[in-house]
């Protein structure tokens, strides 16, 4: 069943001067479940096809369903409630806030949410100590590596339990050694909890991993190889 | 609970520029407190001075008398009246009657135009401490012919204490005021021109002489609490048994007077708008770094889910912890500051001791501690900083989030 769908989905910039098809004519979907690279060089369209599944930006024309609901019809405020209900994030430079500690960072998403204490705390501790961040509950960004510091934004992605996670090159900062760590533990969450994956990367090691990966040239749908 | 923590923890992120946030206001509000705390203590002390030797606080007359100021519009008001308002209107301490016209004032060889005023000299002297004024001689002793002159007009007519004066002058409804008495006294009346004229003698003694018996021109109303003048006041003009009276405020009966006022806090409201503009400014540019500083954290933040109203809540919190701390120091850093200044006022130096003797002032600048201004200034300097916070949240309402997450 997809949980992503985009429908002749285009995002035109310069419509009226010299337009550039940031995204052009895309129809795809996602199943649950699935863990999907988005690759292509450099201005292919990647980042902006996740910015539109993300409710980030608006489509130029085109529809995107995103868990059964049209988003690209959404008010702004609406999507914003979208995001946070419905789709997990990871960005490339983890974002983490950095007055908060990696407890306080994971449970940000839940709390906005309005999700009992209780809850929360079983949930965000165990998922912490999941990903081997048990005894760093109460480390500041800054006090933690890179690895840990994209562990916890995972983390904060995954506890309240999206429908997919939307991850835009999370490991373009990690050195092989964390981004190995930070796949491993990506691709068990996704057998475990089922969680759909969607990223866009240029890293070898992620697309090693990925059971689809979509290529993406000027915008518009190269190739979609399944694995 | 998460947004209140997400604001105190973002303010604490750059202590030093919080702290010289929250110095600003602090010194904004104690600047602006000094300023008005001079200014009302000067005008304080200004209209003591003038009120306190002419209109009084507040003043009951005969409705005629406000238009047509003559000793035949004087109002009949007895002991027994007077006794009648005490006990009509609790927040009336004690009345100073007054029975003044102007007549001709000869000693042996020279005459002027005298300023009678009969007294009753212990309730005057408990309004306006005029015994201790006297220069030489002393007030009266219950005999019926004794006057205390100003030491202007004894000058001028070359009278001594011991000397007999003569009075001139018409009286109630066109009858003839004459009369011999007896210096009894010297009075340094600490309005100039008073000076020159002032004639004092016993109540009953200007009644006898202006044939006005059991009439005064005015009767001057003591508060119990004297900024609660207006409330006598409006509670008198409203009262049934005083239709033939009308009661003034002394804004009303010294509107040179409230223009000098208003004058004067002009010029301190200008110095106070310059005040608040730098200070305002300062607060801005510490609003702003922290704002554009963190764009990229808020698009990060609407990115995950967070609502803009939401962020913008967490800036305001964070500037209202700011300015409310701010304040809060201002006010407490400035309540001993104006303790000290208001026991130890400011001398203006020796230069200008004897000039304002002379109006029966003394030479310093003296600091009110008017609560009311305390909660004023604290009012103004705070919405002030509200007001600033008003771009930033702009800002965040307007942000484009994908630009602010790619920065």
């Amino acid at each position: 069943m997809p949980v992503i769908e985009t429908q002749d989905l285009f995002k035109i910039y310069n419509e009226e001067t010299v337009p550039v098809y940031a995204v052009n004519n895309i129809s795809i979907q996602f199943d649950t479940k699935e863990f999907t690279c988005v690759i292509g060089p450099s201005g292919s369209g990647k980042t902006t096809l996740l910015n539109l599944i993300g409710g980030l930006d608006s489509p130029s024309k085109g529809t995107i369903n995103v868990a059964g609901q049209r988003i690209d019809t959404m008010s702004e405020s609406e999507r914003i409630r979208f995001r946070l209900e419905h789709i997990g994030f990871v960005f490339q430079h983890y974002n983490l806030i950095p007055v908060l500690t990696a407890y306080e960072n994971a449970a940000f998403i839940m709390q906005l949410q309005g999700r009992p204490e209780e809850e929360t705390r079983e949930r965000v501790t165990g998922l912490l100590e999941q990903v081997g961040l048990g005894n760093r509950l109460h480390a500041r960004p800054s006090e933690l590596s890179g690895g840990e510091q994209q562990r916890v934004a995972v983390v904060r992605a995954l506890a309240s339990k999206p429908d997919f996670i939307l991850a835009d090159e999370p490991t373009a900062n990690l050195d092989t050694k964390a981004a190995f760590n930070l796949l491993d533990m990506m691709k068990q969450l996704n057998e475990d909890e089922g969680i759909t994956f969607l990223f866009s990367t240029h890293d070898q090691r992620v697309i090693d991993r990925a059971s689809r990966v979509v290529t993406l040239v000027d915008g518009a749908l190269h190739s979609d190889e399944r694995r | 609970m998460i947004l209140f923590k997400l604001a105190w923890r973002n303010l604490w992120r750059s202590k030093r520029r919080t702290w010289i946030t929250i110095s600003s206001v602090l010194f904004a509000v104690l600047l602006a407190l000094f300023l008005e705390s001079m200014d009302r203590g000067s005008q304080e002390v200004m209209v003591q001075n003038v009120v306190r030797f002419s209109t009084g606080y507040a003043q009951l007359q005969d409705t005629l008398y406000f238009d047509e100021s003559h000793i035949d519009n004087a109002m009949l008001c007895d002991d027994d009246c007077m006794e009648k308002l005490l006990e009509d209107f609790p927040n009336l301490a004690y009345t100073v009657p007054r029975l003044e016209s102007v007549a001709l004032a000869a000693g042996d060889e020279k005459t002027r135009v005298g300023f009678i005023t009969g007294i009753h000299y212990e309730s005057e002297n408990r309004f306006n401490n005029i015994g201790e004024r006297m220069r030489e001689g002393h007030f009266f002793t219950g005999a019926d012919d004794e006057v205390v002159i100003g030491t202007g007009l004894a000058r001028s007519l070359d009278l001594k204490v011991g000397d007999s004066m003569v009075v001139f002058g018409q009286g109630f409804q066109g009858a003839m005021a004459a009369g011999k008495f007896v210096v009894a006294g010297l009075v340094q009346h600490p309005v100039p021109d008073l000076n020159e004229r002032i004639v004092f003698m016993p109540l009953h003694q200007a009644q006898w002489l202006f044939d006005a018996f059991d009439r005064v021109n005015h009767l001057k109303l003591v508060p119990q609490r004297l900024r609660h003048h207006q409330r006598l006041v409006d509670a008198i003009n409203a009262h049934p048994d005083y239709e033939a009276f009308k009661a003034f405020t002394w804004e009303e009966l010294q509107p040179e007077l409230v223009q000098t006022i208003e004058f004067d806090q002009a010029g301190t409201l200008v110095f106070l708008l310059i005040l608040y503009v730098v200070i305002g400014f300062g607060i801005f540019g510490t609003v702003l770094t922290m704002t554009l500083e963190r764009e990229k954290e808020f698009g990060v933040l609407i990115s995950l889910g967070m609502q803009r109203r939401k962020l913008a809540q967490v800036i305001f919190t964070e500037t209202l912890i700011m300015n409310f701390l701010g304040v809060l120091f201002g006010l407490l850093l400035s309540i001993p500051v104006l303790l000290y200044f208001y026991y130890n006022p400011i001398p203006l130096g020796e230069g200008m001791e004897d000039m304002m003797a002379e109006y029966g002032m003394e030479a310093v600048l003296r600091f009110s501690l008017d609560p009311q201004f305390f909660y004023q200034q604290a009012i103004i300097v705070f919405c002030i900083s509200m007001v600033i916070v008003a771009y930033p949240v702009a800002r965040v309402l307007r942000l484009d989030v994908l630009k602010a997450a790619r920065k």
